[in-house]
């Protein structure tokens, strides 16, 4: 791909009508804008486009911070009387000094309706410019689009997509290809779908009758069959064979390619709430936590979503196919390969398979990891060691184990076979420090598994993800006002302070907090967070028992 | 026609004026996240610019604005306002799409802006829009009125000034709904709203003839009157009710109320009204005959007030004429200015500023009943009333020298004046000089009087720093109370990159420690684009830095105030040092 250094540019700065929803508000200027941007990308030019008054407050929410060869006004509105410094505000986005190109006085021939540009424009792009080609100037505008849904500039990414709406030979499908991972997708293809043209499936409204949500629904279903290349026929059969609302999104969702397409086929039974409030993850537990074949779907779809991996194989585990398991845990781990879940159903798997070695340097991977239970690893660790009879490790790890639960019948069990090995080994460790003492806190009546997998609402509460046991719950209640909490997710790492607990009858009790929460963790990182300050948990909850 | 010639010939006026209110209420709520009703906002307020300016009858508005505040509820009572309601300024996405439309409405039409204020939803009346909040017992939702509403004005007229550019030292009310100081117990129950009026700057009323007939005054011509703090208050005996010209018997401070014997339906342009002003409108005629009859005269000029909702959103649209350029209220005033011509009276068309100025001209004991307290008295008032409560507090409890206090405010404090002459000098000097969106910087500030003076009158980047810490701790427990932004730096001043600041101020600092050693830091700062105001005497224990400052060639200087007392002056006033190449004064 061409640098956008090296290639031209242009901004065209229009009246908001161009960017407007509704059709009744359109302009003349607005045909004008888009003619003229057709004009300039078939001659391989890169453009954007700026609302006027976004030139003039100097806000330019939509250019953002990007600089161009030229900038070209279309507006009837003259420049100077209606808008007065907009020349000097742009100065800021022209790379060299260029006064502004005024469309209805300087290209457009009124009398013929004919776009004309200027001989000296002309030579200018023609001295300059570095043309692109349609693929080039597509991934050009697809690098600018991925960055600004990352980023959450929904105005410009919608404008970027107006534009690149325009351009020739333009496959649609490709493009949402290459934008259903990012957040705001979903609102800007319902603001953009008139544009791109999209056929629709004359079926749907039927079936969304009922649906909360049932126009923006209509919308992106019409998108996620297209992306998924559903033919119209194809769709039809596969309304035909179900016979419940739930039937037709779980045949959808087998057949979807993307994140994007499965998550709206699932939303069809979604039907009280607005499309992306309930996460995947929710709706495939209550619905289908029985089908294997729609959960392996999942995995193929959403592998960047840890729960699609942890949720398919912890079913797998219930079913008893603990080598199956293993065996999506081990390309999950591919993914999300620091996931300390995903690694010690590996490590299971291993076990199963008599694999101990393979297994015993997962262990000890996991063993400072707090996601899980330190007593845990420590007995998978002593089962593994035992029966590759290396007593002398194993030995150490039992130790450990019962310094954290004394009475634990495996750990006790083991340490005799042990003895009976080496008898001697007693002796030999009680010389030795054991070095690791930092994690040989007592862990008993604590539920230490439990601290993790907190979430953010919304609006910025703490809150217990229901899957852990309600664990969150137990030590939310036992938190007063000022206590601090550290939570964490790579790569953030919060220190919140308690502001209010909200009990909430019946509901999930949530933390109120005196810090503000980044909009961007708001956004799109709001669950699966780790209380890290293990030990100022253990005294919070300890105090109201002194 | 001939017979409104002959009409206007007999009522011997040299001038015929119309001056036109427009209760102005451009804000379109419901706004997106896409910015769509923001831009579409933002557009009808530049459209209603460019489609008056050079309009023959209509370029010369008088737009009373109705400004947007944000109104929120609290769950229990604000220790401060003692309130469930506060106000804030808006903060919604794309919200400078609409500032800037304003702004080149008040900065770039000849239109003129005055204020209206619509407080029916946030005090007891019919409209009210909190009743169901969990007011308190002992304290039903209305009680509050009259300091809620202050509170409201405040805040609506500090955002404005931000928002226009204007000053609006005084400035004109239109009421919403009408209803003036309680007249109409179903909007308004605040009894003493002439008085608070009066006390932000208000000098007249120009709501009616009003659409609820029983709000008009009785005296059907423009008139003062004095505050009577009773419902209704200006139409009664005790309001001591006086025409323009009338002796005035005293010189308490006055309200104009601005009144005309030309009923409701024959001064609204209002076309999509009722069948009244639209059977007024296109009967010019009988219209135009009640104004040459009815139209009060002052002098030799006679006037006619309009209004009208020209923002409203019936007149915007599709195929429907806004206001200005209905085909009725068009011929209305070319007819008008044809009779006028006819009849050699010269028609003019006026903002109620310039009724006003004629008003002061014909009736010039009106000039002082019409004063009100500037902004920065307003200022200075509030801040020495805080300062006052926080010192004399601070003082007792903690003695002079641990309140941060020590001689200085000790001994001001006893004679009940925080605020010094010079300090005042400085705040009007900034205030009217300065851009309330400069940064501000006050060096030795002591416990900050000055800068918390500035920011009440609307700077908004302001900082201060004072090297000692008890002086500091005063001065943040001033800030507490005022509710303060101001920043305030506990270092020695010199430590700070001064070349952010557009200007930098020093009243007092005769510390050993500075002096003409500062010149370097000083010079970099001036040069930088940064104006420095040194207090001749008051910098250092000489005054060595003002002689090196003042023969840099680079470097401009100005005796900014030169009557401060002999005792004090020193031989110099206060002086603004400035580059000679980059700009000052922001």
């Amino acid at each position: 791909m061409k640098s956008t250094e090296s290639m031209y540019s242009i901004l065209v700065l229009t009246e908001h009508s161009f960017f407007h929803l509704k059709d009744d508000k359109r302009s003349v200027n607005d045909s004008h804008t888009i003619s003229l941007i057709n004009e300039f990308l078939e001659n391989g030019i890169f453009v954007e486009v700026e609302e006027i008054l976004d030139c003039a407050t100097g806000s330019f929410y939509r250019s953002k911070e990007e600089i161009f060869d030229l900038v070209v006004y279309v507006s009837t509105n003259s420049i100077n009387e209606f808008w007065g410094n907009i020349s000097n505000n742009c100065q800021g986005k022209i790379k060299q000094y260029r006064p502004i190109i005024d469309y209805w006085q300087q290209i457009i021939d009124v009398a013929n309706d004919e776009i004309a540009i200027p001989e000296d424009i002309i030579s200018l792009i023609g001295l300059e410019v570095s043309k692109l080609s349609d693929v080039d100037i597509t991934e050009v505008y697809l690098q600018k689009l991925k960055s600004a849904l990352k980023e959450r500039e929904i105005l410009r990414a919608e404008m970027l997509m107006r534009v690149l709406s325009n351009v020739g030979n333009l496959n649609v499908s490709n493009i949402i290809e290459c934008l259903v991972e990012h957040p705001g997708i979903n609102e800007i293809l319902v603001r953009i779908l008139p544009i791109f043209n999209i056929p629709e499936y004359e079926e749907i409204p039927g079936l969304l009758q009922e649906h909360i949500d049932s126009e923006t629904m209509t919308i992106l279903l019409n998108i996620s069959l297209l992306h998924s290349k559903l033919e119209q026929e194809h769709f039809g059969t596969i309304i035909n064979s179900s016979s419940t609302r739930k039937e037709l999104a779980r045949n959808l969702f087998v057949e979807a390619t993307s994140k994007f397409s499965g998550s709206i086929f699932l939303n069809i039974i979604n039907t009280e709430k607005k499309v992306g409030t309930v996460s995947d993850a929710l709706l495939i537990k209550e619905n289908w936590i029985e089908d294997l074949e729609l959960l392996n779907h999942w995995t193929i779809i959403s592998p960047n979503e840890h729960d699609s991996w942890l949720i398919y194989s912890r079913k797998l585990w219930d079913l008893g196919l603990m080598v199956e398991c293993a065996e999506v845990a081990t390309r999950g781990l591919i993914h999300h390969p620091e996931s300390a879940n995903l690694l010690r159903i590996k490590a299971h798997g291993h076990r199963e398979q008599y694999e101990h070695r393979a297994a015993v340097e997962i262990e000890k991977r996991l063993l400072g990891k707090h996601d899980l239970v330190t007593l845990d690893t420590l007995v998978y660790l002593c089962r593994s060691l035992c029966a590759l009879e290396d007593w002398e490790q194993a030995w150490k790890y039992i130790r450990r184990g019962l310094q954290i639960k004394s009475e634990h019948q495996e750990l006790i069990k083991k340490k005799n076979l042990v003895l009976e090995k080496l008898p001697e080994i007693d002796k030999i460790f009680s010389e030795l420090q054991i070095s690791e003492s930092e994690h040989d806190v007592s862990e008993e009546n604590w539920p230490q598994n439990l601290l993790n997998l907190m979430f953010f609402t919304p609006n910025g509460l703490l809150a217990s993800h229901e899957y852990n046991d309600g664990a969150g719950r137990k030590i939310i209640q036992h938190l007063l006002p000022g206590d601090i909490l550290v939570v964490k997710q790579t790569p953030y790492c919060l220190e919140l302070t308690v502001k209010n607990i909200n009990l909430g009858r019946g509901g999930n009790p949530t933390i109120e907090l005196v810090e503000a929460i980044p909009q961007e963790v708001l956004d799109s990182k709001r669950t699966n967070w780790k209380i890290g300050n293990v030990q100022d948990l253990k005294r919070y909850c300890s105090r109201n028992k002194e | 026609m001939d017979e409104l010639i002959q009409m206007l010939k007999e009522k011997g006026v040299r001038r015929f004026v119309h001056f036109h209110t427009d209760h102005w209420e451009p804000f379109i709520s419901n706004w997106d996240n896409w910015g769509e009703a923001a831009s579409e906002n933002a557009k009808r307020i530049l459209d209603f610019i460019s489609e008056t300016n050079n309009h023959p009858y209509f370029d010369k508005m008088t737009l009373f604005y109705n400004h947007p505040i944000r109104t929120f509820s609290t769950n229990t009572i604000d220790k401060k306002t003692n309130d469930l309601l506060g106000f804030e300024p808006q903060n919604r996405p794309f919200w400078d799409r609409y500032v800037h439309a304003v702004r080149k409405c008040a900065e770039e039409s000849a239109h003129e802006f005055q204020v209206h204020i619509h407080h029916n939803g946030i005090t007891k009346g019919d409209y009210f829009k909190f009743s169901h909040l969990d007011w308190p017992d002992d304290q039903d939702a209305g009680k509050r009125d009259s300091e809620r509403l202050e509170r409201f004005i405040k805040e609506t007229l500090l955002d404005m000034r931000k928002v226009t550019g204007l000053e609006l030292e005084t400035w004109h009310f239109i009421h919403g709904l009408w209803a003036l100081n309680g007249s109409d117990s179903r909007v308004c129950n605040v009894s003493n709203e002439i008085e608070i009026l009066m006390r932000n700057g208000c000098v007249g009323d120009f709501s009616m003839p009003a659409g609820r007939r029983m709000v008009d005054s009785t005296i059907r011509t423009p008139h003062t009157v004095i505050v009577n703090n009773v419902p209704k208050g200006y139409d009664m005996p005790e309001a001591k009710i006086r025409l323009i010209g009338e002796e005035l018997g005293g010189d308490e401070k006055r309200f104009l109320i601005w009144n005309q014997d030309i009923p409701f339906t024959h001064c609204s342009l209002d076309y999509l009204g009722s069948e009244s002003i639209i059977k007024a409108l296109k009967d010019w005629k009988e219209t135009l005959m009640i104004w040459i009859k009815n139209s009060p005269v002052i002098g030799d000029t006679a006037f006619v007030k309009t209004h009208a909702h020209s923002m409203n959103r019936n007149y915007w649209s599709e195929e429907v004429f806004r206001i200005y350029n209905s085909p009725e209220v068009l011929n209305l005033f070319e007819t008008l200015e044809k009779i006028c011509d006819e009849s050699s009276v010269s028609y003019e068309k006026w903002t109620v500023s310039e009724v006003l100025s004629y008003i002061e001209k014909i009736d010039p004991t009106l000039n002082s009943v019409f004063q009100r307290e500037t902004i920065v008295e307003r200022a200075c008032s509030i801040v020495e009333q805080e300062i006052q409560v926080v010192g004399n507090k601070r003082l007792q409890e903690m003695g002079v020298i641990e309140s941060g206090l020590y001689d200085y405010y000790a001994r001001r404090l006893e004679k009940g004046s925080i605020i010094a002459k010079d300090d005042a000098f400085i705040i009007e000097y900034i205030f009217k000089n300065y851009d309330k969106e400069s940064r501000i910087l006050e060096i030795a500030a002591g416990c900050g009087q000055v800068s918390f003076a500035l920011e009440r009158c609307g700077f908004r980047k302001i900082d201060f720093s004072e090297f000692d810490r008890k002086r500091v701790a005063f001065g943040n427990a001033i800030k507490l109370e005022l509710d303060s932004q101001v920043k305030i730096f506990i270092t020695d001043y010199r430590e700070l990159e001064l070349q952010v600041y557009d200007v930098v101020f020093v009243m007092n600092a005769e510390s050993s420690s500075l002096g003409v050693q500062d010149y370097q830091i000083l010079s970099t700062t001036i040069k930088s684009g940064t104006d420095v105001i040194l207090r001749y005497g008051k910098y250092g224990k000489d005054n060595k830095i003002f002689d090196k400052l003042d023969s840099d060639e680079e470097i401009g200087f100005e005796e900014i105030i030169n009557n401060l007392k002999d005792s004090e002056k020193r031989g110099r006033g206060i002086i603004r040092y400035y580059s000679r190449t980059k700009e000052g004064l922001k």
